[in-house]
């Protein structure tokens, strides 16, 4: 095989592997790795030096970047936190001077967080659908008009007693999830759930029914509906055994979304007056995490995770939880080792053209987390992903992606209602546009 | 519900993560050298191990695991094929079986490589070691790389493809590869 061919195949190799190679190219692939032994043995050897090398660099990345291609610090932090320090002055004057009055959440005192109007249909503001007053923020005296602002923002991560209790580890808020998605418009929360856990456990990838079973237990719970938080502990039941196997060939990805989503979901359960009808089955699945996480502390800290965010979350999440330091350190390795991996668009995922759902999936996650453990950069890095999802939903309108083109994916119903579910609690906390864009997703 | 999937308990469960573990690397190459799609192979690899977790007490001991495991997930590649468009599944069933076989055999090589690749890019410089920590660490495109260390998108195409040709070479002398195309 002259060198000139070999230069070829190398050239298509590469091509083929980083994924960007053209329908010519990967038919000229073809033919040549079905016509030809040594090509085939070229492909073969390359396939393990492309794996080989990820391999190899992942098992030592724990160490960060070189000084000079790390990404600057978030430039936007600097004027956002003059402007906040402004702002926080000024609320403090204005409480001072009103003394006693209505505490104005800190989001509604910054302009460039001023919600859009929403445009909300009335029947949102069903009069057993107004959400109870969080302890973390009074509803305002005057009740506010359907989809207006105050309607529907939760609470504030930067408000007052929250930021007062961070650093001084604060119970667990998994509650507050529940609370935030109470302000959910009721037909869209009764509209996000997964239907048919029994079809969902029989064709679904991982990457929609593990959220499947979140989606379930919140939306269940905030509802007050036992049938569906049912539904929703069934799929996570299901889904034990093959995160338990997933778990031990390395391959992390779905084992830390099903643990993120697994325990988030099952306090959202304790939290409800149905929990005690679940206990047994609760208990059942928190046995499931022992075998899980002892695997997982064996590669844990590693900052290596497929999926650091979901990892950060599951780890943190179960680390408080069961008081674990170790664990919870490792989900704040995690934790920063995604934030450091968002990108300047806002996106978490590593290809959200056609992984939106995933991206979808750690806006989500990111909320969870915020009503979990206070922290600026979660809460600056979900507000910029939900932001892109925005922007993602406004240029494409049914959040389904180009569907002839190369990296078209299907974005099947669950997959979609995740990308509901993570514009309505970025709706919720941030941004009530993308209430109006949730009620459009297409079904 | 939890217990009802079946799969090995006890010793039988600690022998599947042992050979699990120990092949995980050539089982996922295995997969991805006829699906090479990385999405797509893990989720093939991933119902994969599940297949092998349920069907773990037909393997018999005396053989191979990775054979084994090897005629597993040729059965799930051809599985995803059915339901896989034409861009995602772009080798087809006659070069599929093709390469199946010939590819399970040319694993036995495969740890031998791996080996060897670690030695080799111990000997890289500096400056190429960094650039293939940031080329596969982060999975990023590539061009979002270029772009933040400030150069052209092509330039670190070369240059990577200079540092994969390096340590090729550098790996076939090591297992002493020879013949066919290099």
């Amino acid at each position: 095989m002259s060198q000139k061919v070999s230069l070829e195949v190398w050239i298509l190799l590469e091509a083929v592997c980083n994924e960007t190679a053209t329908r010519a190219q990967r038919e000229q692939l073809r033919e040549m790795v079905t016509a030809d032994p040594d090509v085939r043995r070229l492909y073969f050897e390359y396939v393990d030096l492309h794996l080989g090398c990820a391999e190899i660099v992942a098992a030592r990345s724990a160490s960060p970047l070189p000084a000079h291609l790390r990404r600057r610090t978030r430039p936007r932090l600097v004027p956002l936190a003059i402007a906040s320090a402004c702002v926080a002055v000024a609320a403090t004057v204005l409480l001072l001077a009103r003394s006693g009055t209505e505490r104005r959440p800190v989001a509604e005192l910054t302009d460039e967080r001023r919600p859009r109007q929403v445009t909300a249909p009335p029947t949102f503001r069903s009069p057993e659908t107004t959400p109870p007053a969080l302890t973390t923020q009074p509803e305002p005296s005057v009740p506010p008009s359907p989809g207006s602002a105050a309607h529907v923002r939760g609470p504030s991560v930067a408000s007052g007693e929250q930021a007062v209790a961070r650093g001084s580890a604060p119970v667990p808020r998994h509650e507050d999830v529940v609370a935030i998605l109470r302000r959910v418009p009721r037909p869209l929360l009764t509209s996000l759930r997964i239907g048919n856990a029994e079809d969902r456990l029989r064709g679904a990838a991982c990457a929609a029914e593990q959220p499947s079973g979140l989606m379930n237990l919140f939306s269940g719970a905030a509802l007050g509906d036992a049938k569906r938080m049912d539904e929703g502990l069934r799929i996570v039941e299901a889904t034990t055994p093959s995160a338990k196997t997933q778990w031990m060939v390395g391959n992390e990805g779905c084992t830390a979304r099903w643990l993120a989503w697994a325990a988030l979901g099952l306090d959202a359960l304790e939290g409800t007056p149905a929990a005690s009808s679940f206990d047994q089955r609760i208990q059942r699945i928190r046995q499931a995490f022992g075998p899980i996480l002892s695997l997982v502390r064996s590669r844990s800290g590693s900052g290596t995770a497929v999926r650091p965010f979901e990892s950060s979350v599951a780890f943190i999440a179960l680390g408080r939880r069961s008081g674990d330091d170790k664990l919870t350190k490792a989900g704040t390795v995690e934790l920063t080792r995604a934030l450091r991996l968002q990108q300047a668009d806002g996106t978490l995922a590593a290809r959200p053209a056609c992984d939106a759902h995933l991206h979808a999936s750690d806006v989500v996650l990111a909320h969870a987390l915020l009503s979990l453990q206070p922290d600026d950069d979660v809460e600056q890095a979900a507000r910029t992903a939900g932001d892109w999802l925005i922007r993602f939903m406004q240029k494409g309108g049914t959040g389904l992606p180009d569907a002839t083109g190369p990296d078209a994916c299907e974005f099947e119903a669950p997959r979609r209602q995740q990308l509901q579910w993570a514009l309505a609690m970025h709706g919720v906390r941030f941004d009530p546009v993308a209430l109006d864009l949730a009620l459009q997703v297409r079904r | 519900m939890v217990d009802d999937i079946g799969g090995p308990d006890g010793e039988a469960a600690d022998l599947f993560v042992a050979e699990l573990q120990r092949h995980r690397q050539a089982i996922f190459a295995y997969v991805f050298s006829l699906l090479p799609r990385r999405a797509d192979a893990e989720d093939v690899f991933q119902k994969t191990c599940e297949a092998l977790w349920r069907k773990f007490d037909t393997w018999d001991r005396r053989s191979s695991f990775r054979t084994w495991a090897c005629g597993y997930a040729w059965r799930q590649v051809a599985n995803f094929g059915r339901f896989a468009g034409r861009e995602r599944h772009w080798l087809d069933d006659d070069a599929i079986a093709k390469m199946a076989e010939e590819r399970a055999a040319d694993l036995e090589g495969h740890d031998d490589r791996l080996a060897a690749l670690t030695a080799c890019m111990n000997s890289l410089t500096g400056d190429e070691r960094g650039l293939l920590d940031v080329a596969y660490r982060d999975k990023k495109p590539l061009k979002d790389v270029a772009q933040q260390m400030g150069r052209a998108v092509q330039t670190l195409y070369n240059q990577l493809n200079l540092i994969r040709r390096k340590l090729h070479q550098c790996v076939r002398l090591r297992t002493g590869t020879s013949g066919g195309l290099a």
